[in-house]
């Protein structure tokens, strides 16, 4: 037996007593599934009960599995890594992108991806070009700033991953804010920012040209955005997640105020490049933009950018007017339940998105911004009248 | 003008309800096809397309008939008919499918109809010495080995009233047919 | 990333570096000092065909445009030289391959117009029916270019699926998809049957009905017409003075067609309407070669029921005026060694994209032409495109670029 030196000891007892806190922590603020953490009743028969064994109560013993395990299982981490984290967005880029390519193919009389996997219809065609992308070489031209130039695709990624904290699905949550959707759309607003430094990092004629347009266009939806976003939170009488989709369990908000709806609507086109307003990266006129110079696998890194945020954006849409996380309760799920009814949901308003490129031609830019400003702007008025009128009579307590 | 109407067309200014069905009727058409899709997309290479009768595709030759004329290398609008002597004193011509444009004056020019056509066309070599056809592989025509044949089936179109269908049958035994 | 440098005792000759920078020498300074930018829509570039354009912008409005035609120039007129009258068939319809009966047409009625033959009855109607085939087939790849250039892919991908059935009908009758090589001096080279001429009318058919769908989803969408009202306008007086021709000049309010006016082949004896527009922007060539497209199929339909009714055989005459049932087996020494009187010929033809010059100079003893002179839609109307793209924003290049339908092989032959 091995006697240590007290200060050592102590030390080690300090720790050890750290960690046994942390575990406690975890655990008590915990996503409860039954069906991995409790034990599932198969059959039951006179004399025996089938069940399967919870999955947890394996590591529960292991010192510093159990740690681990707790952590994964931790309400914030498992928010930003699960629901509605980085394993969400992986599946909706990649479920969306294979049903773009898909739906425009069944509309153009053609297949459409089948090569790949042929029995399941080429689903999973979206990782095969993946792994291509990372055998590619990356070319950095000459005339590019170098550093900003590799730098910069790799910045996107913290305004779109940041939104994930405040925004809660069902329980699961990192941080609960009063303030949550107007910290969501705040961050949501960097990107272009960043679009714009990638296009002048590239010091190419026709990367500036792409710059110019989309920040012109940025400047057609960002009003419109936060105006029918605000109207729906004068509604309802508070910006938290929580307590929009808890005042939506009557009436879903897109009954409430139709105009804030299709303003919100319209303007998500817009922001994410969509048809008719895929504006910024048009393949004929700009060459792709703001994204020219970019190869390998930075080039896939960029090409995901208006998934993303497209992804985030439905997801406000549906938790601002479809109800959030509601809908029937499945029990083996537990806490994972409505964050898969908000998941469906965000996934459903993607694939109506998606759909516009199967019939829609590109605008103009001037265009673009003449609808921002004449026929949007109006839209977005009267939807802030309407949630003024709505918000007046929901804090005298006849909704 | 030599007794010819003149029709005068006014494209369509559309005012706000007008542009609002325009826009409705687009999202229609592109759901009515994204549901029930009219597709003629023909699945090469586990599909085939039936070539027709008369086909202008690889050449072969029958040595018989050969008379040596020199017409068909005269005609030929690539230069890409040579004749090579042969053991026997006579001409006979080989092809150089570098340069073949597949217009088939040679096969017309033959007063005794020693050209004759196959409905193959994938002209595909190894090499490019392996382009220029010799005499001996001009008569047996162009061959595909059993084990490299991908195909399933053969694919026709064919228009009934307002629908497009592809008919399909079994590919044959030998794929290469040599036409009369 | 390392560079290296390699030395290597060799010097680039000189033409290579003033050929780096394409523009004329004064565009530079002329650039600077009116704050314009110099932007290349060059031969490698998702919205231009093969070829250069140099651009001189300024903000977002253009100055002026200038063109650098000849990245696919092949000779066509040198090469026609050196071969037999014969051969040249299956390169003059080379250019503008989709449209190989009306290339090929031009040049073989200027050697019939020379010799004075008198092409057969059904030879006539077959002619006429594969021309207005290769018509429709041209016009559909014209808008499925300019649907792409406006990033509607739908409206690609149909223009491009129906044109295949145009492919079909040109295979069942000569033989080849698109490269026919099918017009001989003296009428056609093989017969149709009833089971062809059968497929050609269901075709048509389903060509119309898709038709509509293809108008309710990209031809009336607003964003579409949003796009192309009022953009690149040329006026009356315009058009004829830069010289514009074919559908575009009709377009602009001119009331002209080489079938109509100077009639060739069957057309004197078919009715069709000729289709004009008044306001000379690109939805009105786009919209008058869609509405051509229409009585193109009625005319294929009229020519479908004169064969039908007419016996079968006599579909060529030799120089000597025998009439021939089929070529096979005579086809060179019945056209092979043909030899032109002295002197020039020309005809006018009216391809899909306008009015198609053939002049052959022979001097009368060689069985090569002496001169051939082939001066093509694209290269007619190329200075009135360049002019009516001054004054427009840079986004709108490709909008009247697909409207004009430039296609720079045929224009740079």
């Amino acid at each position: 037996m091995v006697v240590l030196d007290t200060s050592l000891q102590k030390r080690i007892g300090e720790v050890l007593s750290m960690l046994s806190y942390l575990l406690e922590m975890f655990r008590q603020n915990s996503v409860g599934i039954p069906l991995i953490t409790r034990k599932v009743v198969l059959y039951h028969t006179a004399n025996k009960i089938a069940y399967i064994p919870p999955l947890t109560s394996l590591f529960a013993k292991i010192p510093i599995l159990n740690l681990i395990v707790a952590l994964i299982f931790w309400k914030p981490f498992f928010a930003v890594l699960f629901a509605p984290g980085l394993v969400c967005i992986l599946i909706a880029i990649l479920f969306i992108i294979w049903f773009e390519r898909k739906v425009t193919a069944r509309v153009q009389w053609r297949y459409g991806p089948l090569e790949v996997s042929r029995n399941v219809g080429g689903i999973i065609q979206p990782m095969a070009d993946g792994m291509r992308y990372f055998f590619q070489e990356v070319i950095v031209h000459r005339e590019a700033h170098k550093p900003y130039f590799l730098q910069f695709p790799l910045i996107t990624f913290l305004p779109v991953l940041l939104p994930i904290l405040v925004i809660p699905a069902g329980t699961i949550y990192a941080i609960n804010t009063p303030y949550s959707i107007l910290v969501a759309i705040a961050l949501i607003s960097l990107i272009p920012m960043i679009i714009v430094a990638i296009g002048w990092a590239s010091n190419s004629k026709y990367a500036y040209v792409g710059s110019l347009r989309e920040a012109m266009m940025y400047f057609s939806y960002e009003i419109v955005l936060m105006i029918a976003a605000m109207s729906m939170v004068i509604i309802y009488g508070s910006a938290n997640a929580i307590e929009i989709v808890k005042e939506q369990s009557t009436i879903p908000g897109i009954l409430l105020n139709p105009f804030a709806a299709l303003a919100f609507f319209v303007a998500i086109a817009m922001a994410t490049s969509r048809f008719p307003f895929e504006i910024p990266e048009a393949d004929q006129e700009v060459v792709f933009g703001p994204f020219i110079e970019y190869t390998g696998i930075i080039f896939g890194v960029v090409m995901t950018l208006a998934y993303e945020k497209l992804y985030l954006l439905c997801m406000l849409f549906s938790i601002l007017f479809l109800g959030g996380w509601n809908g029937p309760f499945i029990p083996p799920l537990g806490d994972l339940s409505p964050a898969l009814w908000l998941f469906l949901k965000t996934i459903g308003l993607m694939m109506i998105f998606v759909f516009f490129r199967t019939f829609y031609a590109r605008y103009r830019l001037d265009q673009a911004l003449k609808i921002g400003w004449s026929k949007l702007m109006a839209l977005a008025m009267v939807a802030l009248i309407t949630g003024l009128g709505l918000g007046a009579v929901n804090v005298m307590g006849w909704l | 003008m030599v007794n010819k109407r003149i029709k005068r067309i006014k494209p369509p200014s559309p005012d706000f309800v007008e542009s609002v069905k325009y826009h409705l009727e687009a999202f229609g058409v592109a759901l009515k096809e994204a549901i029930k899709p009219s597709r003629m997309t023909i699945q090469y290479p586990r599909e085939l397309r039936k070539r027709p009768k008369g086909f202008r595709g690889m050449l072969v030759l029958d040595v018989n008939k050969c008379i040596s004329c020199f017409q068909c290398t005269f005609v030929c609008p690539a230069n890409a008919i040579h004749m090579k002597k042969a053991p026997n004193g006579k001409y006979y011509p080989c092809v150089d499918y570098a340069k073949c444009i597949f217009c088939h004056y040679c096969e017309e020019t033959c007063t005794k109809g020693a050209w004759k056509s196959t409905n193959f066309m994938d002209v595909a070599f190894s090499r490019v010495e392996e382009m220029l056809l010799t005499t001996e592989k001009l008569i047996n025509g162009p061959e595909v080995p059993e084990e490299e044949r991908e195909d399933e089936y053969m694919v026709e179109y064919e228009i009934r009233g307002s629908k497009l269908e592809l008919k399909k049958e079994y590919s044959p035994e030998k794929l290469v047919e040599v036409e009369d | 990333m390392d560079e290296y440098s390699i030395p290597v005792p060799v010097k680039p000759p000189a033409e290579i570096e003033s050929l780096y920078l394409p523009v004329p020498p004064w565009l530079e300074e002329k650039s600077k000092e009116g704050d314009e930018l110099v932007l290349f829509v060059g031969p490698q570039h998702g919205g231009s065909g093969h070829m250069r354009l140099i651009v001189r912008v300024h903000g977002d409005v253009i100055r002026e445009v200038i063109p650098d035609p000849g990245f696919v120039h092949r000779g066509v007129e040198k090469l026609a030289e050196n071969k037999l009258y014969i051969q040249n068939i299956p390169l003059v319809e080379r250019p503008a391959i989709m449209d190989c009966i009306n290339m090929s047409l031009g040049y073989v009625r200027a050697i019939e117009k020379a010799l004075d033959i008198e092409v057969p009855e059904r030879a006539k109607y077959i002619r006429t029916m594969l021309a207005e085939v290769c018509r429709i087939g041209t016009h559909l790849y014209d808008a499925g270019i300019l649907s792409v250039f406006l990033g509607h892919t739908t409206g690609f991908m149909w223009p491009f699926a129906l044109r295949e059935l145009t492919c079909e009908i040109l295979m069942r009758v000569s033989g080849a998809r698109i490269t026919a090589s099918y017009v001989v001096p003296g009428g056609v080279r093989r017969d149709v049957d009833r089971g062809t001429l059968n497929f050609i009318s269901d075709a048509m058919t389903y060509i119309q009905q898709k038709s509509k769908d293809f108008e309710k989803v990209f031809i009336r969408n607003p964003v579409t017409i949003a796009r192309m009202k009022d953009v690149g306008v040329l006026s009356r007086k315009e058009a004829i003075k830069y010289g514009v021709v074919g559908p575009f000049l009709r377009a602009s309010g001119v009331e002209y067609d080489v079938r109509a006016v100077e009639p060739y082949d069957a057309y004197d004896e078919l009715t069709w309407d000729v289709i004009v527009a008044d306001d000379g922007d690109s939805y009105s060539r786009f919209l008058v070669r869609v509405n051509e497209i229409q009585q193109s199929i009625g005319i294929v339909r009229q020519c479908v029921k004169a064969l039908k009714d007419m016996p079968e055989g006599k579909i060529a005459v030799d120089t000597k005026g025998k009439m021939l049932d089929s070529v096979k087996g005579t086809f060179f020494r019945t056209f092979g060694r043909l030899t032109l009187p002295a002197g020039e010929f020309t005809t006018l033809t009216e391809a899909s994209r306008g009015t198609l010059l053939y002049t052959i100079v022979s001097d009368g003893k060689s069985n090569a032409p002496y001169r051939l002179r082939v001066v093509t839609p694209g290269w007619y109307y190329l200075k009135g495109f360049m002019e009516s793209l001054k004054g427009c924003r840079l986004a709108d290049l490709q909008a009247v670029y697909g409207s004009f339908g430039y296609f720079p092989p045929e224009a740079d032959r």
